[in-house]
């Protein structure tokens, strides 16, 4: 098989891991962006909120509805009232919901569990590959 | 696996083997080696014809390699030649073991830890892999390490 090597022409780049150049790498977690995503849209929106009010500030009350998920307590009115921009952005935005969080986050954990188990088994059977091939060179026998 | 693991370590760091153990080489065991001569490079092809046949048909035209380079590494190249231009393409994929997952890299500066069905998908080519290698490549019990008959 005169095709195959063992050394590209080419370098394999590594990853920065730590200018989160990885989704799901270790350091900076896929699900931590996605709550921060969430969050920002939850301030667009409470934003658009106040511009829909007249810049008046809302109250606990009016602002708290908006963490309810969506289809139940998001203001789809308000936003029909005045239009713009902003202001279709708050009707079309998903609230959040922490016990989806909670259920995605520990789905989450048990794949990174999974991973981690995974890869020690590889690195197991990568080692007794590698032994059982260096026996061979060397001429070992195992005997025993 | 881990006796096997430590014997061969014991081996390879030259630790803990005492003249007249049950770990020795005689001249008549050594006509027993039919890979007698071969290099690494060697046996890594032997493996890798094997490796080569653990995902199903290889299209017509193409030719496959899967093999083991290191403890933490493993290769997928495959090469064929394009329909419209005649030109050789390839493509390799690494798959680097690391101590949080299993890490894909490909060409492009394209990366990823496998996951879901495609990480199961590894492990039981891998395992294939070992057992088959084992017992056709160094005709040793890939349970035991023991030399097969």
């Amino acid at each position: 098989m005169s095709s195959y090597t063992l050394q590209p022409d080419y370098e394999f780049r590594r990853p920065d891991f730590d200018a989160g150049e990885v989704d799901g790498a270790p350091d900076i977690p896929g699900w931590i962006k996605e709550a921060k995503a969430q969050f920002e849209d939850l301030s667009m929106a409470n934003q658009a909120r106040t511009e829909a009010l007249g810049g008046r500030v809302l109250s606990q009350a009016e602002t708290s509805r908006s963490y309810e998920p969506i289809g139940r307590g998001v203001d789809t009115r308000r936003a029909e009232i005045t239009g713009g921009e902003a202001v279709r952005r708050f009707s079309n935005t998903r609230a959040f919901d922490y016990n989806e969080f909670a259920a995605a986050e520990r789905q989450r954990s048990a794949e990174q569990i999974r991973q981690i188990e995974e890869a020690k088994r590889a690195l197991v059977l990568g080692e007794a590959i590698g032994i059982a091939r260096k026996m061979e060179l060397e001429g070992y026998l195992f005997t025993n | 696996m881990t006796s096997v693991l430590k014997k061969a370590v014991q081996l390879l760091t030259g630790s803990g083997i005492e003249p007249g153990s049950s770990l020795s080489v005689s001249k008549k065991e050594l006509k027993k080696r039919p890979l007698k001569g071969l290099s690494e490079r060697d046996l890594i092809r032997l493996e890798s014809e094997i490796g080569s046949e653990l995902f199903g048909p290889i299209p017509a035209g193409h030719e496959r390699s899967f093999f083991n380079l290191d403890e933490r590494t493993w290769i997928w190249y495959e090469q064929w030649k394009d329909k419209d231009s005649g030109k050789t393409m390839s493509a390799t994929t690494r798959y680097e073991i690391q101590d949080n997952g299993i890490l894909k890299i490909q060409e492009g500066a394209r990366y990823n830890f496998l996951d879901g069905q495609e990480l199961a998908n590894f492990m039981v080519a891998i395992q294939m892999y070992y057992e088959r290698v084992t017992r056709e490549v160094y005709k040793r019990d890939p349970a035991t390490g023991k030399k097969l008959a």
